[in-house]
């Protein structure tokens, strides 16, 4: 490159070293508004997440709630049927012997293998030994059948006719079953399942009708293997037909539907108090200037809009603040698991605003500076002044109406209970107020309030109930509430969704 | 006055008191740049609002890798050639071979206030505008404004000695413009 060329750059580089122009006047406050209005946008894209985070896990808790209720609806008892003809004969059969008569020694070996089966059932069973044989697998059997049979539906019992049960304790105490005898005992099991496992049922266990419902002793339990690994099947050998004569019959399951229990507390109404914080979630937008305000100290003349738009707008905070409520409230169980509940509450929320400025009306009382005063008709010929510090209590007051449906994920004396749903909340007033600036009161509410009346609310809560004695409840209650519909009126630039937390504590009297 | 340290702390955390320091700091400066790539006043002013914008959403990625006024004005370049990018039809002007026998003699800028020469760079051709801010002022190689502009390394390189020629025509013409009138 020439001299001439680097010198020609040089040249142009210096002039514009040092050179500096000035914005045209406005020009932050068009990139304060942009900035305004990109969080504003940032808030609406976060509230909306929320909303669908809202609505999937309210979906997800009814789709499971509906499973569960399904699920145990569907245990409904079969019909008592012959099923023989269904069975095939097994190959493993030849391994475990189940009936042979005029044998000894297989008793011990039922008793076990039926213990263990419960075993793979329940885990909690003893297995049954040699030494025990079968009165082992009996007691195996009398203690646990009950919750087999509860877990089983489709079982099936396998009934077979014989002699007394002194006959079937000969015939299943055998442990050395020829094969000849063995494929006699295949061909007579009609389509036979794959058995492995056996045990007998006692008179004991018969008159208890703790095993199954109707079914007699020398009974034996099958397992089988070929469809259902732990599915128990029952043989009745008692019935003076040909000793291997086996027939599968399901099982015959005590009628009885989980969740159709009669509720005999039905109804509740209670009381309940909260207390927790409260967010506004105040979006400011340009806060109107009136023509009249003109008292702003220290500023200058030409600039003097701008310098107030400014201070008012971004010396202007709004931070969250305690919140009570209180409650009345009753409900209804519509099943088992579910229930419905309502009622009243009344809030009082509060939040904090820092300003750096005061609104005197035209009668010399000083007033925060907030857009509800500067929108307010009274305020028109109010003059604001700069006074840096100059905190407020932001105080709503609501009447509320709750709807919410609610599940007991946990339902002993110990309960617990998640809601959600929605409120219809009223404003009853609104005011603002300060203990330390000396400002004036400032109340709105109705027509002349910024603020729209009603506002939606959708609500969610977990609830941990303790019963008390017959009728009473004591309740703790975390809640979270958020608005769905816009707090601030329309024509205002500034936007709410106000928030909720809080954690209740609360009484219930349930009608028995 | 507070150090960029803790301006740009404070914009990060969103204060918007800190963020209109930072633009009371560094607007002025950045507004000549916006206008050594634009046409006029608005244009300019609204090139540089939007790089303001820029800056704060993205002074997160800021690693102190280079000086800060240095890296706010890489944002105002690139949103002035963003801005300008539709305006752009650029093709070789003239034979680069031709133009570097051409002698280009050079007039002392120092007697120029910046704004009779940014009125003067104004007239450009928008193409020869932009690389010759790039090239002789901002300092880039033909290899990155090609990459810049999405052009050839001859385009930007053509352009750039087709802005040196009207340049030079334009300040011979101020010059002239002052000897007649101190004649």
């Amino acid at each position: 490159m020439k001299n001439s060329d680097r010198e020609f750059e040089e040249e142009w580089r210096k002039a514009f070293e040092q050179a500096s122009d000035a914005p045209e006047e406005g020009s932050w406050e068009k990139i304060n508004a942009r900035l305004d209005h990109d969080e504003l946008l940032h808030y609406k894209r976060k509230v909306g997440f929320y909303k669908l985070a809202v609505a999937a896990s309210v979906l997800v808790l009814l789709a499971a709630s509906l499973l569960l209720a399904a699920q145990q609806w569907l245990l409904v008892t079969p019909e008592r049927q012959i099923v023989g003809s269904e069975t095939t004969m097994p190959e493993t059969f030849t391994t475990d012997p189940i009936v042979k008569s005029e044998e000894q020694g297989s008793a011990a070996t039922y008793g076990r293998q039926a213990a263990d089966v419960l075993d793979d059932a329940e885990g909690n069973l003893i297995p049954g030994t040699a030494g025990d044989q079968s009165s082992t697998a009996r007691t195996g059997v009398a203690k646990s059948s009950d919750e087999l049979i509860d877990d089983n539906d489709n079982a099936l019992i396998a009934a077979s006719t014989d002699g007394g049960e002194d006959k079937v304790e000969k015939e299943i105490d055998d442990t050395n079953i020829s094969d000849s005898e063995l494929l006699a005992l295949e061909n007579q099991v009609p389509h036979g399942e794959k058995y492995t496992e056996a045990l007998n049922i006692t008179s004991d266990e018969e008159e208890n009708d703790t095993f199954a419902p109707g079914l007699s002793s020398g009974s034996v339990v099958l397992r089988k293997l070929q469809t259902k690994p732990d599915m128990p099947l029952l043989i009745d050998m008692n019935e003076g037909v040909p000793e291997t004569e086996v027939y599968l019959i399901p099982m015959n399951r005590p009628s009885r539907k989980k969740d159709n229990v009669k509720l005999d507390d039905k109804f509740f109404a209670g009381l309940s108090f909260g207390s927790g914080r409260f967010n506004p979630n105040m979006q400011q937008g340009a806060m109107p200037i009136a023509s009249s305000y003109t008292n702003f100290v220290g500023m200058a003349a030409n600039n003097q809009r701008q310098q107030l738009q400014y201070a008012i707008t971004n010396e202007t905070e709004t931070r969250a603040a305690a919140a009570y409520t209180y409650g009345a409230n009753f409900g209804m169980r519509l099943g088992k698991r579910w229930l419905v509940q309502s009622g009243i509450m009344y809030a009082s929320v509060n939040s904090t605003e820092s300003s750096s400025t005061v609104l005197t009306s035209a009668g010399g009382g000083q007033y925060p500076t907030h857009f509800s005063t500067l929108n307010d008709i009274n305020m028109q010929n109010a003059s604001l002044q700069y006074s840096p510090g100059s905190d407020f209590r932001n105080n709503y007051e609501f009447a509320s109406i709750p709807l919410k449906a609610g599940y007991y994920v946990l339902d002993g004396r110990m309960k617990v209970l998640l809601s959600a749903g929605v409120s219809s909340d009223m404003l009853l007033s609104n005011e603002l107020s300060s203990d330390n600036a000396g400002l004036q009161t400032f109340t709105r509410s109705g027509e002349n309030s910024p603020y729209n009346q009603f506002l939606l609310n959708g609500l969610t809560s977990g609830e941990i109930q303790y019963i008390l004695g017959e009728n009473y409840v004591l309740s703790l209650e975390p809640a979270f509430r958020i608005a769905l519909s816009e707090f601030t009126k329309s024509e205002f630039a500034y936007t709410s969704r106000p928030q909720l937390w809080t954690v209740g504590a609360g009484i219930k009297y349930i009608f028995r | 006055m507070q150090d960029d340290a803790a301006i740009i702390a404070g914009c990060r955390k969103g204060d918007r008191i800190m963020q209109r320091k930072l633009f009371e700091k560094y607007a002025p400066q950045m507004k000549v740049v916006c206008h050594r790539y634009c046409k006029g006043i608005q244009e300019a002013e609204d090139v540089l609002q939007e790089s303001f914008i820029k800056v704060f959403k993205h002074l997160d990625q800021y690693r102190q890798e280079a000086p800060f006024p240095a890296w706010i004005k890489r944002i105002v370049v690139n949103t002035a050639l963003n801005h300008q990018r539709g305006k752009l039809y650029l093709f070789p002007m003239v034979d680069v071979d031709e133009l570097k026998n051409a002698e280009i003699q050079t007039f002392p800028l120092a007697n120029y206030h910046y704004k009779e020469l940014l009125a003067i760079i104004q007239t450009l051709p928008t193409g020869c505008q932009m690389v010759f801010n790039l090239y002789a002022i901002e300092g880039y190689q033909h290899k990155e404004i090609a990459k810049m502009m999405n052009i050839s390394e001859g385009t930007s390189k053509s352009q750039y000695a087709r802005a040196k020629m009207l340049l030079k025509e334009m300040i011979e013409k101020a010059e002239h413009l002052r000897y007649e009138k101190f004649r």
